[in-house]
This record gives C-alpha cells, structure tokens and sequence, in this order.
C-alpha cells in the first residue's frame, strides 16, 4: 500500500528592520543601506510520507550558517517532541539582503545585528513549525524546462592566450590585441520544477524551482530579494494560492543576464529604475519558463520520500579556511520521480552538469549554499585560467592579501578542485543509494 | 587640347581611385563586390547584441587598419554594448587617423560605462579613450594623464597599465605623458601585484617587450607557476630577454619537463624561431593530431607565426575543421601564407554558419586582396 504523503508551506517577512545599519554583500558597496524596496523572505516546505519527514528551507540571504541553522533544527525537533528532523537549507546567495558588519561596529550596531539574528532565527523555526501544522494529504508533479529567453550567462570570457577575463553585466574591459574566444561554459538552460498540490485541489499551493545562477544585478544601496524575490513574486501573481521557493543551483560560474547593461549615471533614482525594469524582465522570463513546466505537470501521490546525507569534518584548509567549521555536508532526497540535492559552496556549473549526467532520476532540483560554508569551487582547469572567482595562482603573503584588500580584492581563499570533484562523487553516490533502496 | 590645359605625362595619366581613366565608373575590379561583402560582414557585426562578436569585429577592423572603418567604429563606442568603448578606441587607435581624436575627447570626461569601483572599469574606459587621443592627436592637451601621472599611483591607472601594458611599452615614448605611462607600465609587471592568470600572461608579453635581464629572470619564475597559460605565455616570451644559446637551453628544459600540451605549443614556437628543427616536427604533428580544438588553434597561430615554410596542403584541411576556433585560426595563417587559394577559401568562408568564423573571413580576405592590389 502506498503511504500516505503530506506537505504543507509557510512564509516569514525576515527584512530588517534597521536597514540603515546594514552594508550589503558581494561587490563592497561604498555605502550603508538605506532602504527596502521589496521585503525579504522565507519559506519553509514541509513533507511527510511514512516515517520520513522533510523540511526545505529557502530564504532571500547571502548565506545561511551553521550558527543559525543548529539551533533552528534543535528547537523544532524540541517543539515537535524530539522527532527526527530532516532539513535542508538553501540561501538564494542574495547580495542585497544583510550580510557585513560595517567596520568597527559600535555597541548600538552590534545590538542591531545581535537582534537581527535573533529575529531570522525565531523566523525560521515559525515557519518551520507553521508549515509542518499545515500539512494536509498532497500530490507532486514534477517538470524541467529550459528558459526560451535568456536569464543568466556565464561570467567568465575566454581569451586565445587560454586565461579568463570577468565578463559580467555591462562589461568594459578588454586586453587590446586579445581574441575573445567566447564564454568559459554554456549558459544554464534548465529548470526544475516540484509542484505540490492538496488532494482534490486543482492547483499548486507551492512550486520550488531550482535554477544554477547568481541572481544579483548591480549593488544599489537598498534591501532587495532580487531577481529570485522577481520571480516568486511573479510566479505567486500568476498562480494565485501559491508559494513560490527559489533554489539556486551549482551558480558558481553564472550571473544574470541583463538585457541592457547598467546606466552610466551613477545616480540612484536612474540605477534603480534600470534594475527594477530588469527585476520584472528576468523574473518573467523565469515565470514563463515555469509556467511551461507546471502545464506539463500530472500530479500523484509521490509514494516515496526517502533521506540521506554525507558529512565529512576534513581539515580546515582542505574545504573552507575563513570558516569556523569545514566540513563536507550533502544531503539528497527522493520524492517520486523528482530528486532534491542540498550542497554547499559556489561550486561551477561543469560539477552541476556532471551530477546531472548520474542522476538516476529525471528531475534533480538542487538546492545549494546550504549551511556548511561558501566560496567559490570551481574545476581544474578554471584554477589556471583564472578570473574573479578564482583570483590568484599564487600562495599568498601578508603582503600581498593586504595588497589586494587595498585594491578592493577581497580575498576569499579559493577551494581546492579536489573538493569540487569529491562534492560531485558524493552526491552521485548519494544519489544512487536512493534509488536503490527505492527499487 | 585647351592651351591652358596641364600636360598630361605618364605620371599624372593615372585614374582617379574609383573611376577609369576615361572619368567613367572604374568596372574591372573583379573583387569589388566581395569587398564590399566583408566590410558588410563585419561592420554589421558591430551591432552590440552580441558580447563577443562586436569586440571582435572591432578588434579585427583595427588590425585592417582599414579608414573606410571608421565612421562605424565611430558609431560603435557610441553604442552600450559589452567593451564597445575599449574595443572601439582602440581600433580607432591603431588607424591613426587624427580626426578622430576630437570625437573620442569627450569619452574621457564621460565615459559612458557603468562605474562599478570594483573593477574600476569606467576609470580604465578614461584611460583607454585618454590614450587613444592622445595617440591620434599629440598635441591636444591631456589633463586626464597629467593628473594621473602626478598624483601617487591609483588603482585604476594601475589597472589600466596592467591590461594594456603590451600596447604601452610597444609605443614611442615621445611625449612625457607617453614616458610617464610607460614607467608606470613597467613598475607594474615587475609588481607582482596583479596574480591573475590573465594579468600574468599579459604581463608576460610586456615583459618580454623590454628585453633585459630582470624580465627574463621574471619569466623564468613564471614557468614554474601553477596556470599552463602563464607558463606558455612565458615560454613565448623568454627568448627575446636572453641570449639564443640561453634561451635555447632554458626552453629545452621546459618543454621537456611540461606535460600540457598548450604550453608546449608555446615554447616549441620560441624554438623554432630559434631555428629547433625537432620543436618544428612536433609543431606540425600538434597541427595535425591535437584532438582539443584549443590547443589546434593555438598551434596553427603559432606554426603560422613562426614557420614560414607553412604551406597551402597543410592549411587546407583545417578550414573545414568542425570547431570554429580552427577554422577562424586557419583563416588568420592565411592571411601570410600568400599562396594564390588563399582569398578563394575567405571568401568561401564568408558563409561560414559561425558568425565568428564569418568575420575572421571577411577580415582575412581584406587583408589579403589588399596586399594583392598592392
């Protein structure tokens, strides 16, 4: 007898609530934030069948960290009776919600940044714990669509002497006299999609999609849950009753594709149109693209929702140095004929696609920056060509990190290849595992 | 015959370009037409849609030298496409015509880029537009550079010295902002401050531009990094630091110890300009047996840069190579392997489904129907 499957999805408004404390991610903004324009989220999908529970959790942050994940997996499993937990957490890696402490932080601005954590994490477990009390017997239908319009690109450009340049939105800079022999990898041109619908309903009431791209645009000072906030947004217009989960995949190497490059201004109120008229370009594109995938969608009882995981405590500098703790967490699940993959790190799309090649099932949705650290991983080959993601090919002194702070290099350590290509062996195991004990 | 009429002597009986001698439409240029085609081809690729094929485009006009490209040119650093303002000022530059210099001007106060601090990206756009006017018209003021130069060195002059530092050291250094530019040049390639694969390779190529002892002692150092295209890059570079016995030595070594392919192709292409006759057997065997399209292409640029016994037979095959890097690079070794097929297979190549193929084709046979007129 096939057991019965349940699911039930939540929402929290995690903005905060003193932007003006905040410095934004990624490339350093000169300034504190001064606003929101559209409020940050998280969502929580909750899945029950048989004996096996699941909760994936996707919120519009840079990173979610252990510091804030172990103690939002301890405090549901105490709420709900000490019962085993399963969670898998996926950040949409956005660069405009809160991440950096500006420098030296003054008591007041510690407070701000103290309550805010404390704010994401209560904001987590309520949505954790609303979501699995709103659980009711569900179908899922699953779908992979590839983007008739482009969305997202590679960043890194090719050059005939075999080194890479960033070639990221509104790119300016070439080597005169260099070839340019293309982009680094193919853009990314899949989709997948799980919709989930109640027993007797018609529609979804939440679509996760996972996609393998950064989402971020240009760095305005304004809190935003970027092309990923567009596209929910845009999907839940369009599929009234529904919740939309945004995962990001192996995005490493990708960004958005703009479909003109930023203004030159430098002025505000003119960036922030560009960007906004891109945030309804992209995410409709995105929306397109899932609305094909939902009207392929034939719905069941799923059967099965099976649950595993790999960790690994290598040494420090082996995975991730900048990182308190360092390990290697995948997890993997099965849910009918749909695979979901929890993986850390920026890895390169090519890890993505090699996973792919493996997977025993026909939808993978993969959902990455999970809990257990970032920073780029990218592949052998990537290491010589260099560009942003992988900066230098020198071990580097003091000296030269200072060097590199001061010309506004940040100096994030690169990964090892060997950890890309052990991620990628794990997660096809994983994988395979899953299938076979499904039979 | 007027009286007043100037005499006509054989010097001056020469037609009009573009009309006879009889003052009617000039009608025998066979190849007119397909002239007119490739300039088609690759002005049309000037449209900015597409990343890559608009910088080529512009990067190969600038190589033709070709003035019949500058009024698109023109047009194309006016467009918001990726590059077009580097790309384009630069093909400008290396046409040289003065005209120019005053519609550039104004880029260097405006560059029309958005301004990322990260990559300092619109200061470099100043730079790059600074130096081409100041290339083109020598006497026009340059305040851009005067300040630059006079003020403690700034990141965005750096990157800027950095990316174009083969181009600065390859210029005379006629002017103070040029010499001023030039020693900042070099202050940087023997920085070690730029440690990206791209900067170092880039690095590399100026540094053999200066010749002395210090570059090839820095390039020794680079063929023991751990990016196959610095280390090729240096390879490349080495001889022109050392003397040949020196330089044979130090590449023999290299070439015997590196295991990649692209940087051996490198070094064996130092050799041979060395007179190796064993590094141009394995160039050519590369050039028929390399399985990755890359490194093919990189050999047939380098066979066709250092071999000039290269001949049509073994060229041929490689225009119908199924990568289009191949066959773009086949296209360019045309261009001085003067043998009496080569225009016939660019402008077959014209058609070529790859766009970025049909822009090598078009660029190529400009090229060499010119050198035919001449």
């Amino acid at each position: 007898m096939t057991p019965p499957f349940k699911a039930g999805v939540a929402t929290r408004d995690v903005t905060p609530k003193q932007a003006e404390f905040f410095k934004l991610l990624g490339i350093p903004r000169k300034e504190t934030t001064r606003g929101v324009i559209h409020p940050l989220r998280a969502e929580a999908l909750a899945m029950t069948c048989g004996d096996t529970s699941l909760w994936v959790v996707t919120c519009d942050e840079p990173f979610v960290r252990e510091v804030l994940t172990n103690p939002v997996r301890r405090r549901v499993a105490e709420a709900l009776g000490g019962i085993p937990v399963n969670m898998m957490f996926g950040a949409t890696h956005c660069h405009s919600a809160e991440s950096a402490i500006p420098e030296g932080p003054t008591p007041e601005m510690k407070e701000v940044l103290a309550a805010q954590a404390r704010m994401l994490e209560d904001a987590l477990v309520e949505v954790c714990l609303e979501a699995h009390a709103r659980k009711v017997p569900a179908e899922t239908a699953a779908a992979t669509v590839k983007p008739l319009e482009p969305i997202s690109t590679c960043r890194r450009m090719l050059l005939s002497n075999g080194t890479c340049l960033e070639h990221w939105a509104g790119s300016s800079l070439s080597l005169p006299g260099e070839k340019r022999m293309g982009l680094e990898a193919p853009a990314p041109d899949r989709i997948d999609v799980i919709g989930l619908r109640a027993q007797g309903s018609r529609d979804p009431f939440a679509i996760l999609t996972s996609y393998p791209s950064h989402i971020h645009l240009i760095p305005l000072p304004l809190i935003d849950g970027e092309v990923a906030g567009a596209a929910k947004r845009e999907i839940e217009r369009r599929h009234p009753g529904t919740t939309a989960l945004y995962a990001v995949g192996t995005a490493g190497d990708t960004a958005m594709h703009p479909t003109s490059p930023p203004p030159p201004s430098g002025k505000l109120p003119e960036e922030r149109a560009w960007y906004e008229g891109q945030l309804r370009i992209l995410g409709g594109r995105f929306a397109d693209a899932v609305d094909r995938a939902v009207a392929t969608f034939t719905y069941g009882n799923p059967g099965w929702l099976d649950f595993a995981e790999y960790q690994s405590n290598e040494p420090r500098d082996v995975m991730s140095p900048h990182q308190p703790k360092a390990g290697i967490l995948i997890q993997a699940a099965t849910l009918g004929r749909a695979a979901l993959l929890n993986l850390q790190g920026e890895l390169f799309s090519q890890y993505g696609r090699a996973i792919l090649e493996d997977c025993p099932l026909p939808h993978l949705v993969t959902i990455g920056y999970n809990e257990r650290g970032y920073s780029y991983i990218g592949t052998d080959m990537a290491y010589e060509q260099g560009s942003y993601e992988i900066k230098g090919i020198l071990p580097r002194s003091a000296f030269e990190e200072q060097t590199l702070h001061t010309m506004g290099v940040d100096v994030i350590p690169p990964h090892r290849p060997a950890v890309g290509h052990g991620i990628v062996e794990q997660s096809r195991q994983l994988l395979r595992e899953l299938a076979d004990r499904r039979g | 015959m007027d009286p007043g009429a100037h005499p006509m002597s054989p010097s001056n009986q020469r037609p009009f370009p573009g009309m006879s001698a009889d003052g009617g439409p000039l009608m025998t240029n066979p190849e007119a037409p397909r002239c007119s085609k490739a300039r088609a081809i690759l002005n049309g690729a000037l449209r900015p849609a597409d990343p890559i094929l608009a910088p080529e485009a512009a990067r190969l006009l600038g190589e033709l030298g070709d003035a019949e490209a500058i009024r698109p040119l023109l047009d194309y650093v006016k467009t918001d496409g990726d590059c077009s303002k580097t790309a384009g000022f630069y093909a400008l530059q290396l046409i040289g015509d003065p005209g120019c210099a005053l519609e550039l001007a104004p880029f260097v106060d405006s560059p029309g880029v958005y301004e990322d601090y990260y990559w300092h990206q619109a200061g470099v756009v100043r730079a790059a537009a600074a130096l081409a006017v100041h290339v083109l018209a020598p006497r026009m003021e340059t305040p851009f550079f005067d300040r630059n130069l006079s003020e403690a060195p700034s990141v965005t002059l750096n990157m800027f010295c950095m990316l174009y530092s083969p181009v600065l050291l390859g210029l005379p250094p006629v002017s103070a902002v040029l010499a001023g530019l030039k020693h900042r040049t070099l202050e940087i390639i023997f920085s070690r401050k730029f440690i990206r694969p791209a900067h170092m390779a880039r690095a590399a190529g100026a540094l053999g531009q200066t010749g002395t002892e210090a570059a090839a002692r820095e390039l020794q150092w680079m063929l023991t990094l751990p990016s196959r295209y610095v280390r090729g890059a240096a390879a490349e570079n080495l001889a022109a630091c050392v003397s040949n016995g020196e330089a044979g030595r130090l590449l023999c070594d290299f070439f015997d110890r590196e295991t990649t392919d692209f940087a051996r192709v490198k070094a064996a292409g130092a050799l041979v300009r060395l007179g190796d006759s064993h590094a141009s057997s394995y160039l050519r065997g590369t050039l028929r047996g390399a399985a990755d399209p890359f490194v093919k292409a990189t050999a047939i640029d380098t066979v066709s840069q250092c071999l000039g016994t290269l001949d049509w037979d073994e060229l041929r095959p490689h225009l119908y190579d199924p990568s289009p890097w191949v066959r773009s690079a086949t296209l360019a070794s045309l261009e001085s392997l003067r043998a009496i097929e080569c225009p016939e297979a660019a402008a077959r190549l014209m058609d070529d489904p790859d766009p970025h193929v049909r822009i090598q084709a078009a660029k190529s046979f400009l090229a060499m129907s010119r050198e035919t007129a001449r």
